[in-house]
């Protein structure tokens, strides 16, 4: 622009404090908005990338395989649909891997397959019942190995590349000389050897299911190195997942639970002709999912292509494909279960997060409205005197938005550059283009709005009183101000009757929307009714003889409206927004709390695997530094009452102990005493009194029942019913005292002694109690469950910790901005106030009346603010309450989205603390305001004043 | 330094002033016709006739005043004659400009070339920012045309100005760095810049003492002259109308009276001063006497009018 008169400079050297508070400001906004889009992809990027990290290999991975009962032809015998014919070693590897290349050529993005982790193999498990893998025996004199429960080990045979394999001992196992040897040779894991007591020349039999052979000798012939922690979690290990080391197994038998051991054994590639007589062969290939190719946002194409591979178009094109291996094969993967999972977590956290993010914003956009309103009032006299002396709309225009610019622009390259240096994200663009949106709509929003006062050439009248208590809303302001009174209350209306948006639905603009409706009707109303308060308390002050009640009140009716109104409205959306934030906030905690409680059903808690908690180990844990009541329980899940239609769990305990356990965790509290009190005719032939739950007791009845359990059959009778209790926290239940039950069932075991579950309550170190257990030796034999690493584990759930931290964040924002809010209107006032305090000086105001002058003038809206600000708050809770879901943020702990719908119930901290900490520090900044003022020269104030 | 456009137009003017010293006919080559000027606003709701029907003409090159009690309705007219605010009725034209008939582009040109302010506030004429020179050329600029082409043209003529007002030492000052005459006379270079036909002020002396008053006075007298601007002077200060030539009070939203003064020079070479006072004649031909006639003869309701040969006699109605 060629301009013989310089305009920028001066203007900005003029007031170089606004233009730099101004810049700070946009700074602070553009940030934030940038940060928005940045944060939310980066925690549900961090959400699925842990979510998949820790999910087995079946949840990370694309299985390929046959379907069952269909052979692929690699095996000859077999029934085929097509046919290579008998393959040597060689060539079923060179099929193996062909196959592979056909299935992974299918697999496209935005899936991306890590290839150096494809594994593949055959393997041959038998299935017996409820066993699986062939009970191995050995030739005479020898052990086939470890029997816990006088179960001998049971394995399946596995053939797969042996090219990631170690030798440690012997050599790796060779083709058998032909199909029907009757021997095979394989190696084993160092792990498998070594609990299993397995060497080099062990000989081991297997039973074969066919009418001709008795069995199948299997001899070991090396032994490979186990996979590390790391590589066990690879599709090569993780795929045969008994091939690095062998796992106990239980099987239910009648009144107690058998345990064996399984493991898997390697044949070579030339043996698996002979599988068949071991086993069905089954081959697989596994397409693990490199780590870190999915983002959040390719979660719908990959389920997609999910959909394809498993079920249509590339899974048809695999069933037609020329290659005799691939063809036929179908696809199926864990990974579509668990992206259908995140994606519907995610869907259910985002009105949540959404209501956090509006707030703030909606806190945001007025405190840039009250800088460019406060903006406006001060320039007034300058924007006429140029529109006076002929200055165009454009022209004005042009040079106010270069002006606002100036200080915008270096703001939000700041506030752009420091969300994506310190954020930095794939949603690069999408940040860029939010943080730019704000630019544009700040700069151009205070040239606006000044234009738009001064649109018009009469200047605005001076004698006509534009202040608070006086102003008279104009016609147009009723009914822009009653048409959102009509939105704010059909947005709550719809959102109560509709209740909470079908899970997967997207984002609901109403659900966004209305809490900053409700926030801003709020304030509209509250500025209609403010001077009417104000009216009243002047009155008796008017009365009284002290003027600084007066003056106060007569300055706080007379604020300018931009200075007063603008910053109520920040103050009350922020007000909203953090009051229903920290309800939401400490109902997820609250609900955390209960859910683990219903989980362990006391702060620690050893179960029993087997036979029982050793009774040392019980008592040592009862000593335990920091127990506050302990006990063990003996129990029996599945007791069967009268008939036996009806299975309930049993508890069995000492009455004091456990009532002690029960009162402390607060799960159904008892009188001991219930359950011990005798009815006439003890023995054998009095009925033992229990309590139970109200489902269990409903089938007991009031007349005495029996009950069969491990222990025996005894006569109960109910003395109480308990809401729940902690041994069995979730569901019905039964409870006897341990020693009169045992002695009506005339129970004389051993086990009886050891009980299956010890509950610990009071701050326990579960370090310690897992100290004391593998003192004790006994490690195999419990579980240990402690509800403060329950508790930690829902804190750290990757996508409900992410949106509660983010909720957290916005809660803060909003708080801080209204604080801003509040600084500001009292800075621009501040040069005035001053020079009123120093007229009064000179009249002979007192300093201390001086504080409590601007303390009253100020007050009044601040105690507004914050009263009506958490009624909002306290009535947004209900009021859009159904529309927030704590389920998803308060998460589960297995993993299964047990969403069960719970609204946020209103408490009274959450609800009054915002508004006290916001109240004290606006309080703070009033009176250091005072300080300020009180410390400079009458004379250079009033000087000050009048330049103002 | 002065281009010959300026000599013509300079020339030109102080021809006209000096032919046009006589008392302009109604609405015949006068610059500023009002006629019959009603302006109605809203105040809380209630309505105020700030204008009742105002009667004005303002010859080209007159130096005037308009005086009148706070509220009688002149710093409305100034503000028409600005082109700040709208008659609600009648009929206004400054130059060929109708001031109830101009469209906002209309009205914009009309601000930058037409006429040039001065008000009461010192501050609230001069841009604080800028220096005195700044603020002479900004009108210049914001007018978009440099006539006499270029910022060195426009850079000239502020400094003339400045001198011929007599603060060309102030020409980089800031207005907090000057005195309050300094700024009112810059302020007046500033309404100047643009070559206006009209120079309005609005209580110029307000917020000075009486010397500097006068001297702002001078400053109006030398624009007058030397420019040949038109100046129209608002006051609520009786004693402004010993300054200029032609007063005219406002009363009740209607130009009520007006003195002339004569300057005349005897054949000894000694001036005197002489004044008249008339009632202003509508183009109805009415006519407002001033209250304290009107009261001295108990005159009420009606009077009685008499045609003599060169005046029209006025007598109170005789009692039955």
């Amino acid at each position: 622009m060629r301009s013989s008169v310089p305009w920028l400079w001066p203007r900005l050297r003029h007031r170089p404090a606004a233009t730099v508070w101004t810049g700070v400001l946009v700074a602070a906004l553009v940030f934030l908005t940038t940060a928005l889009p940045l944060t939310l992809a980066r925690y549900q990027d961090t959400a699925l990338d842990t979510t998949l990290r820790q999910a087995p290999v079946t949840g990370r991975s694309v299985e390929a395989s046959p379907p069952e009962g269909v052979g692929i032809g690699i095996v000859p015998g077999e029934t085929a649909q097509t046919t290579v014919g008998p393959a040597g070693g060689a060539a079923m590897q060179a099929a193996m891997a062909t196959a592979a290349d056909q299935v992974e050529a299918q697999i496209g993005a935005p899936l991306r397959i890590d290839t150096s982790q494809v594994s593949w193999g055959i393997q041959a498990v038998q299935h017996a019942g409820n066993e699986t893998g062939a009970a191995v025996s050995a030739p005479p004199g020898q052990s086939p190995g470890p029997a816990p429960d006088g179960v001998p080990p049971h394995l399946s045979v596995v053939w797969q590349p042996t090219g990631q394999l170690t030798l440690m001992t012997g050599r790796l196992p060779a083709a058998p000389a032909g199909a029907g040897a009757g021997s095979l040779e394989v190696a084993v894991s160092q792990a498998t050897a070594r609990t299993m007591g397995w060497h080099v020349g062990t000989r081991l039999l297997v039973p074969v299911p066919s009418v001709y052979r008795g069995q199948e000798q299997l001899t070991v012939v090396g032994t490979f190195r186990d996979p590390t922690a790391a590589e066990s979690r690879l599709p090569y290990w993780a795929g045969a997942s008994l091939l690095g080391a062998p796992s106990l197994y239980s099987i239910p038998a009648p009144g107690q639970t058998l345990h064996y051991w399984e493991a898997e054994v390697l044949v070579a590639p030339g043996a698996v002709r002979a599988l068949p007589q071991i086993a069905p062969p089954e081959p697989y290939w596994w397409f693990p999912v490199a780590s870190g190719s999915l983002n959040a946002g390719q979660v719908g194409p990959a389920l997609d292509m999910l959909a394809s591979l498993t079920n249509g178009d590339r899974a048809s094109t695999l069933l037609t494909t020329d290659d005799p291996v691939s063809s036929g094969l179908t696809v199926q993967s864990d990974l579509t279960g668990l992206l259908t999972q995140f994606s519907a977590q995610r869907d259910a956290l985002e009105p949540v997060v959404t209501i956090g993010v509006a707030g703030t914003a909606g806190t945001a956009a007025a405190v840039l409205l009250m800088v460019f309103g406060l903006a406006t009032e001060r320039r007034t006299a300058e924007l006429a005197l140029l529109r006076a002396r002929g200055a165009g709309l454009r022209l004005l225009f042009g040079r106010l938005t270069v002006e606002s610019a100036a200080a915008t622009v270096p703001g939000a390259l700041v506030g752009i550059g420091a969300a994506l240096l310190l954020l930095p994200s794939r949603v690069w663009a999408t940040a860029l283009g939010y943080g730019l949106a704000v630019l544009l709509a700040a700069t151009l929003a205070g040239p606006l709005r000044m234009l738009a006062r001064h649109r018009g050439l009469r200047p605005a009248r001076t004698d006509l009183r534009t202040d608070l208590v006086r102003a008279r809303p104009s016609r147009r302001r009723t009914v822009v101000e009653l048409f959102l009174l009509v939105l704010t209350v059909a947005a709550v209306v719809a959102l109560r009757s509709r209740g909470l948006a079908p899970t997967g639905g997207g984002l609901d603009p109403l659900t966004a929307v209305a809490p900053v409706l409700l926030g801003l009707t709020g304030a509209l109303l509250l500025v209609r009714c403010y001077p009417l308060p104000l009216r009243l308390a002047a009155r008796p002050v008017t009365r009284r003889s002290g003027a600084v009640g007066f003056l106060g009140l007569a300055r706080a009716g007379r604020g300018g409206a931009t200075g007063s109104l603008l910053p109520l409205l920040a103050l009350l959306l922020a007000l909203t927004t953090t009051v229903f934030g920290a309800t939401v906030l400490s109902g997820v905690t609250e609900r955390r709390a209960a859910l683990t409680t219903q989980l362990v059903g006391a702060d620690v808690r050893v179960d029993a695997v087997g036979s029982g908690v050793p009774a040392q180990l019980a008592t040592a844990l009862q000593r335990l530094p920091g127990v506050r009541a302990g006990t063990g329980v003996l129990t029996d899940p599945l007791a069967q009452l009268g008939t036996g239609q009806t299975v309930v769990p049993l508890g069995l305990a000492d009455p004091a102990s456990y009532a002690r356990v029960s009162a402390s965790i607060g799960l159904g509290p008892f009188v001991p005493s219930l359950l011990t009190a005798r009815t006439a005719g003890t023995g054998s032939a009095g009925a033992v009194p229990v309590l139970a739950s109200p489902g269990a007791a409903a089938e007991i009845g009031s007349a005495p029942t029996t009950l069969t359990s491990l222990f025996g059959t005894m006569r109960i009778r109910l003395a109480g019913v308990l809401p729940s209790t902690p041994f069995t926290p979730g569901g019905d239940f039964v409870i006897a005292a341990q020693s009169p039950a045992l002695a009506a069932v005339h129970w004389s075991s051993a086990a009886a002694a050891t009980p299956s579950a010890v509950l610990l309550t009071g701050p326990v170190q579960s370090s310690a109690v897992k100290a004391l257990i593998a003192a004790s030796g006994a490690q195999s034999q419990v579980d240990v469950l402690d509800r403060s690493d329950a508790e930690a584990s829902l804190d750290a759930q990757p996508l409900p910790s992410g949106a509660v931290s983010l909720y957290q964040a916005a809660a803060l924002a909003a708080t801080l901005l209204a604080l801003l809010a509040v600084v500001l209107a009292l800075l621009q006032a501040a040069p005035e106030r001053a020079a009123l305090l120093a007229r009064l000086r000179t009249m002979g105001l007192r300093p201390r009346q001086g504080y409590a002058l601007i303390l009253t003038e100020t007050l009044p809206m601040l105690l507004l603010a914050a009263v009506a600000g958490s009624a909002l708050g306290a009535a947004s809770v209900p009021l859009l309450g159904s529309a927030v879901d704590l389920g998803p943020l308060v998460g589960s702990l297995d993993g299964t989205a047990a969403v069960t719908h719970a609204s946020p119930a209103l408490q009274l901290l959450p609800v009054v603390l915002p508004a006290a900490v916001l109240l004290v520090l606006a309080v703070a900044v009033v009176l250091a305001e005072a300080a300020v003022i009180g410390r400079r020269q009458i004379g250079v104030q009033l000087r000050a004043g009048d330049e103002a | 330094m002065s281009t010959g456009m300026d000599d013509l137009t300079l020339d030109e003017l102080r021809r006209q002033v000096a032919g046009d010293q006589g008392r302009p006919r109604f609405g015949q080559d006068a610059l500023i016709v009002c006629e019959r000027v009603v302006r109605i606003y809203q105040a809380e709701g209630v309505e105020v006739q700030a204008l009742q029907g105002l009667d004005l003409t303002v010859a080209k090159g007159e130096l005037m005043a308009l005086v009148g009690a706070s509220g009688s309705g002149k710093s409305t007219l100034l503000q028409i004659l600005a082109g700040l605010d709208v008659p609600t009725a009648g009929k206004a034209r400054v130059g060929e400009s109708d001031l109830l008939a101009m469209d906002a582009k209309a009205r914009l040109r009309y601000r930058r070339e037409v006429v040039g302010f001065v008000w009461q506030q010192t501050a609230r004429n001069l841009l604080p920012f800028l220096t005195a020179r700044q603020n002479v050329q900004l009108p210049m600029q914001l007018a978009g045309t440099h006539r006499s082409g270029g910022r060195r043209a426009a850079r000239a003529r502020a400094v003339e100005l400045l001198e011929l007002l007599g603060v060309a030492e102030c020409r980089d000052r800031r207005p907090h760095q000057m005195s309050g005459g300094q700024q009112q006379r810059v302020a007046i270079a500033v309404a100047l810049a643009n070559r206006p036909d009209v120079l309005l002020a609005d209580e110029p002396t307000g917020e000075l003492d009486s010397e500097t008053g006068a001297l702002i006075f001078d400053a109006f007298r030398t624009v007058n002259a030397e420019l040949g601007a038109t100046v129209v002077i608002v006051t609520h200060d009786p004693m402004v109308a010993g300054e200029v030539r032609r007063t005219v009070a406002v009363r009740d939203g209607r130009a009520a009276t007006e003195v002339l003064r004569r300057t005349a020079t005897e054949a000894d070479g000694t001036e005197t001063v002489t004044e008249h006072e008339y009632a202003m004649l509508d183009s109805a031909g009415r006519v407002q006497f001033p209250r304290q006639f009107l009261e001295a003869l108990g005159m009420e309701h009606r009077v009685e009018l008499l045609l003599e040969r060169d005046h029209i006699q006025v007598r109170p109605e005789e009692s039955q």
